[in-house]
């Protein structure tokens, strides 16, 4: 229960108060979040002085404001720590052990269930749903440093580094030309993986006037798993490439381009971990390009080259052409485009975008308002991160056309809090739309004058729901409205308005500009063009890719995820996060499309794709899964509230053992129960994973309730013993954090099971794989 | 709504109502009863209950009527199918998230009926005088009881299930304690005479004295309680005066003439033993009321045990009690039982207690559906636990039994109120706060609380803190 006190601050200075809300002269309603975000970023949480004020200033009750704040996980009502510490538990993450992460980090700050913060104040500990790093998995986040993927042993390194750290003001990136040109990514996934470092470290080099090469910025490949990527371009030469480069190794690396230097013929290829597989030159193209080639990006366009922030770049790529073609033709032109292409929303339900549009055209004449949902709350996806933080002025653009089509009063991009680069990057690509007349006043074409708003949400997975969505804008609870009126008639403050996914609006400026034709040729009959996927797991090359949609799992697995990881085998793929099903391995044929993954009772949901192996536990990733739903229910259905967490509560028995025979049908019932009685997509699809995994998967809920896990997840179902191929090494009594391990060195190790946590650290550290788990 | 009237048909008949009418309103109007408790009546009203479900055959599923509108060529229908199943289920799990029981599960158990939530209401309010007035009307030997019961209560109490019980029979024996004050008792006129020693009948005396008669007691002085040795002979001799007070008439059977018999409205003979029974010039009542040569005049045994239900916990505990010792063994009761009672230990006990009992259990559109589906609450399952209530003023809000249908906050928004409720949190934690510093009167709770289908909203007793 979480115990609603406010807290009364001392320090509270109504003068200082009113200081913060300088520059925001507006005080209606539909700010709340907005006022409430800015209230918790000033005095980092919310007490009953602020709220007050709050509440006095914007004319609303008291409880209303703390009504809408409780529902976002974003807001609290008591001072953390300076750093707040955010492990993910995604499902990428999950998979790979988030759980045994937060539980380091719980010993390391020494916390307890009444503490959530460490003794010395600096650092609080919360979990996140999903950080959209899951290709670094397991990610944590510290303030704006991401780091990932985490090891055990790594936490307490990651604290000290990031204390060091933490005074410094990161640099900035200065664009410019020269004729050798450093081409780097640092968008979130990438700063994970220490492009940060490495960008600091080449700025350093460079600066210190060993020669004068350029630094350039560019939008994200998506093949995370090399990253941070450098690519060293040279006029009139070839282009090289390096992955996985370590800030340390810049230098060196830096030195072999030197101009006083010759240059040197073959390629380098760094190794950053002994055991890594080399990525080289032709690697890359084997690994993201085969098959389609590069006329496969569509929303990605220019992955990898354009800078996400230049203006001129993007219009040399082919950026505005759409848009002027556009402006040229009526609004029953675009829809035609756009109904012949049979492009389907990218955000879950696959609903057709022309017919979305159709519906609001006809409230044309009052001005709507068009909305972009870039609300990705689901675990394990991240694709309209990547977009924003690589494409701004691609988003931008679909957006433009769509306000052309409607004549729209105002645009408004709605961006989960989580992604605060996303936010940067896409407010700075209006701004300097802005500046060049292109969108707001004096705008070159006069539909255009409008405003264009970065609106940040507040964390509330069921916000991504259209209706929602527009709740949330409109400063009240995250709760979906009832359907009708469609927002199409009545929306946002009462106005007909248009909401659409991220990649929708990224997809309509190739569409627009090729054609429906082109669009229609890619992809299958029902589901035209291409689609992203966030492919994470158990897979050796993870990150963000575009595909034809109709291509096969396997396809996907082997050609862009590069194969199963080293000693994987493929068990089943999880596609479209909690909403989303288990296809088991048996279905890799199964092409990729709206119609095939629905008959399988999975759903495409916003793209997230998870590969799982033999050690990912099925009925501990329902469980996962309908625990993050249960928490991220809205609360107003029943079934959507109470049915949750009545399968969660068996399937958390099931997992620990204590399921009998009838839990199974009880859970199918229920499942079956919350789908049909559930007033929007959140209740309606939450119970897919589970009844998913329970059609492909039975054997393995049969077997726990025989007590037995056979992917030695469940911890209560399994022992970790040493069998006879110990070599004494010490290594697991060094990682098992309850000393369970004990034995001496070059001598047999034996588990002591009573004080065993069944944390799975022995086991993977464990050189010989001489543990086994039962 | 517009006036435009559509035409749809209802269970196989063709009906009009206005265009946009909820299909729950247009259902009722035609003499359909559909349940429903999440409906406030406003148009699009978005259900959360799911028991207002009716069949649409065109689309072929369950719709919520409350939720959907009536629209031209509907056609629906409210029974068959597998609706009352689902409205079943739905119930269900409305059930089995209400954190709370109509009866509190120590007043269940208690063998005596003493509604232990309500008694504690009181202690909690710090009002041990009225505390003690209860449990003196609900029993004759309030004192006694206290010091010797099973503690049943205790091994049902739900807070037993978190920490540990609340030691009620301790704030019983503390509330209870050298309390001797009486209400004014209205007569009704009528005498009633009463027969015999045992506690039973005592307690049958005590009872008709509080509903409003005027008792004799009977009794052999020679067998006082047939308790000569009796270790808590303090505690009943306080029973006895408590009873002497409330105006029960005590003599003794050798004075007692059967003349003056005749005298007396009702006779009963409650003796166990039935020596006292046979005596001459006592009406002998027997189980059989056919037997029995007065009749209006003589209640039988059997009746007053199916009517007055302390009597029947009398003989639970008392008989077999009082019973055993007597016949001398030696029985120590509560061994550790803290004596004389510390008074920070008991106002902590008094804190802890949860006040499970609704306050709405009579008047609970819930519980009426649950009736009407025959769902009942699985015990100690519930999905949401129980919480303390919390006080607004004259308002309190027991978390536990809220189905979040938001009534109420609509109910204070219309009545403009100056405390306007609002919901907070989601998923299950979903519930409705009040954190202003303007408070609750008496009139703005009476309005909330009937506004309430549950008893998650209730005045506050008086007293109670």
């Amino acid at each position: 229960m979480k115990n609603f006190k406010l807290i009364n601050d001392r320090s509270f200075n109504r003068a200082e108060f009113e200081t913060i809300f300088q520059n925001s002269p507006n005080f209606e309603r539909y700010e709340l979040v907005n006022h409430l975000n800015t209230v918790q970023d000033f005095y980092g949480y919310l007490s009953r002085n602020s709220l007050e004020s709050l509440s006095l200033k914007m004319n609303l009750s008291l409880n209303e404001i703390i009504g809408v704040a409780s529902f976002y996980s974003r807001f609290r009502f008591e001072p953390g720590g300076r750093y707040t510490i955010e492990v993910c538990v995604g499902t990428a993450c999950h998979v790979k052990g988030a759980e045994n992460l937060y539980n380091e980090f719980y010993k390391l700050l020494n916390l307890d269930e009444n503490r959530s913060t460490s003794e010395d104040g600096l650092f609080s500990l919360e979990k996140v749903a999903c950080l959209g790093c899951c290709m670094m998995a397991p990610a944590v986040k510290i303030e704006d440093s991401l780091f990932g993927p985490v090891e055990i042993s790594d936490c307490e390194d990651i604290l000290t580094s990031f204390l060091k750290s933490s005074g410094s003001v990161k640099s900035s990136v200065e664009i410019g030309k020269g004729r050798t040109q450093f081409l780097l990514c640092d968008c979130s996934s990438c700063r994970a993986a220490g492009a940060g470092e490495v960008l600091s470290e080449l700025k350093d080099i460079l600066s210190s006037g060993i020669w004068d090469g350029d630094i350039k910025r560019t939008a994200c490949t998506g093949n995370s798993e090399a990253s941070p990527r450098l690519e060293i371009k040279r006029s009139n030469q070839d282009t090289h490439f390096y992955y996985r480069v370590r800030a340390d190794q810049v230098k060196s690396l830096v030195r072999q381009y030197a101009p006083v230097k010759k240059v040197r013929g073959h390629l380098y290829r760094l190794y950053s971990r002994v055991e890594d597989f080399i990525l080289g030159n032709d690697k890359l193209s084997s690994c993201f390009c085969e098959g389609a080639g590069e006329e496969l990006r569509l929303a990605t366009e220019g992955a990898g080259t354009l800078d996400p922030l230049n203006l001129d770049e993007y219009r040399k790529e082919g950026g505005f052409e759409a848009l002027d073609r556009i402006s040229r033709q009526s609004s029953e032109d675009i829809l035609g485009i756009l109904l012949k292409s049979g492009l389907r929303g990218r955000g879950g339900g696959g609903y057709s975008t022309a017919e979305k549009w159709k519906a609001l055209l006809a409230h044309r004449h009052e001005k709507p308002y068009v909305i972009c949902n870039a609300d990705e709350g689901d675990p394990g996806a991240f694709m309209d991160r990547m977009l924003l933080e690589s494409f701004p002025f691609r988003i931008v653009e679909g957006l433009m056309i769509a306000a052309l089509t409607f004549h729209a009063r105002k645009v408004i991009i709605y961006v989960r809090c989580e992604y605060p680069l996303a936010i940067n990057r896409v407010g700075e690509a209006l701004r300097i739309l802005k500046k060049n007349h292109i969108i707001g006043e004096n705008a070159r074409i006069p539909q255009l004058s409008i405003d264009f708003e970065i609106v940040e949400g507040a964390g509330a997975f069921v916000c991504g729901e259209e209706t929602a969505l527009l709740n949330s804008l409109e400063g009240k609870r995250g709760i979906p409205r009832p359907r009708p009126p469609y927002p199409s008639e009545s929306g946002y403050l009462d106005h007909p308005t248009l909401v659409n996914n991220v990649e929708t609006f990224s997809l309509l400026p190739w569409l627009c500009r090729e054609g429906a034709d082109a669009f229609k040729a890619l992809g299958t009959e029902k589901s035209s063009g291409t689609k992203t996927f966030a492919l994470a797991g158990k897979i050796r090359c993870g990150g963000l890719i575009e595909v034809n949609l109709g291509i096969t799992i396997s396809r996907i697995i082997n050609e862009y995820g590069d194969g199963m990881a080293d000693g994987s085998v493929l068990k089943a793929v999880q596609i479209g996060g909690p909403s989303g099903g288990c296809l088991p391995a048996s279905m890799a044929d199964l092409p990729v499309d709206y119609e095939a993954l629905k008959n399988t009772g999975a759903i495409m949901g916003s793209g997230g794709l998870v590969v799982l192996d033999q050690h990912d536990c099925l009925v501990d990733l329902s469980r996962y899964f309908l625990d993050f739903c249960r928490k991220e229910s809205c609360g107003r259905c029943l079934w959507c509230r109470s049915g949750t967490e009545t399968m969660y509560r068996i399937l958390d028995r099931i997992c620990c053992g204590d399921g009998n025979k009838e839990d199974l049908a009880e859970l199918k019932r229920l499942a079956l129960l919350c789908r049909e009685f559930s007033q929007c997509g959140l209740g309606q699809s939450a119970p897919n994973p589970l009844l998913t995994s329970l059609e492909y998967f039975y054997d393995e809920y049969t077997a726990h309730l025989q007590g037995h896990c056979p992917a030695g997840v469940c911890k209560d179902l399994i022992t970790y013993t040493i069998d006879g191929d110990c070599i004494g090494c010490g290594l697991c009594s060094k990682a098992c954090a309850d000393k369970a391990v004990s034995g001496e060195l070059w001598h047999y190790h034996s588990i002591d099971q009573d004080l065993c946590t069944k944390c799975g650290n022995c086991f993977n550290s464990c050189p010989e794989g001489a543990i086994s788990v039962r | 709504m517009s006036d435009k009237m559509v035409k749809w048909i209802l269970n196989g008949s063709v009906v009009e109502s206005p265009e946009r009418m909820s299909l729950l309103d247009a259902c009722r109007i035609h003499g359909v009863f559909i349940p429903s408790l999440c409906n406030g009546g406003e148009d699009n009203h978005s259900p959360s209950c799911m028991v207002c479900l009716v069949h649409d055959e065109s689309e072929n599923r369950l719709i919520s009527s409350c939720g959907s509108t009536v629209s031209e060529g509907l056609v629906i229908n409210t029974e068959g199918g597998n609706i009352s199943e689902t409205v079943s289920a739905s119930m269900q799990m409305l059930l089995n998230e209400h954190g709370g029981d109509c009866y509190s599960p120590c007043s269940i158990a208690c063998k005596a009926g003493l509604d232990t939530t309500y008694l504690s209401r009181f202690i909690n309010g710090g009002d041990l005088d009225k505390a003690a007035l209860y449990a003196q009307r609900k029993l004759a030997f309030p004192q006694l009881l206290s010091k010797i019961c099973y503690g049943a209560c205790m091994k049902a109490c739900r807070r037993g299930k978190i920490d540990t019980s609340v030691d009620i029979p301790l704030l019983h024996s503390r509330a209870v304690m050298d309390s001797f004050c009486f209400p004014g008792i209205r007569r009704i006129g009528k005498r009633a005479l009463v027969s015999g020693n045992s506690p039973e009948c005592w307690s049958a005396a005590h009872s008709l004295n509080m509903r409003g008669f005027s008792v004799v007691i009977l009794y052999k002085s020679d067998k006082f309680f047939s308790l000569d040795e009796f270790e808590n002979l303090k505690d009943l001799e306080s029973d006895v005066r408590r009873l002497e007070e409330s105006g029960i008439q005590f003599t003794k059977f050798e004075d007692f003439s059967s003349e003056s018999e005749g005298e007396f409205d009702y006779i009963l003979n409650g003796s166990i033993s039935g020596e006292m029974g046979r005596e001459p010039g006592v009406v002998v009542i027997d189980e059989n009321p056919d037997n029995t040569n007065l009749l209006n005049r003589i209640v039988s045994g059997r009746e007053i045990t199916s009517k007055l239900l302390d009597i029947r916990g009398m003989r639970k505990i008392a008989v077999s009690r009082i019973h055993s010792f007597s016949s001398s063994e030696k029985i120590v009761f509560f061994e550790n039982y803290p004596s004389p009672v510390n008074r920070k230990d008991f106002n902590q006990q008094a804190r802890s207690c949860l006040l499970c009992r609704c306050s709405a259990a009579g008047n609970c559109a819930l519980k009426d559906l649950a009736e009407i589906t025959g769902k009942r609450q699985k015990t100690g399952q519930f999905l949401r636990w129980v919480e303390p209530p919390v006080f607004w003023g004259e308002l309190v809000y027991e978390f536990g039994k809220c189905i979040n249908c938001g009534l109420c906050i609509k109910k204070s928004r219309e009545e403009e109120f100056l405390p306007t409720l609002a919901m907070a949190e989601k998923g299950l934690d979903t519930r409705v706060i009040h954190l202003q510093s303007c408070l609750f009167s008496k009139n703005e709770a009476q309005i909330i609380m009937k506004s309430c289908p549950t008893g998650a909203m209730r005045m506050r007793i008086r007293g109670e803190k």
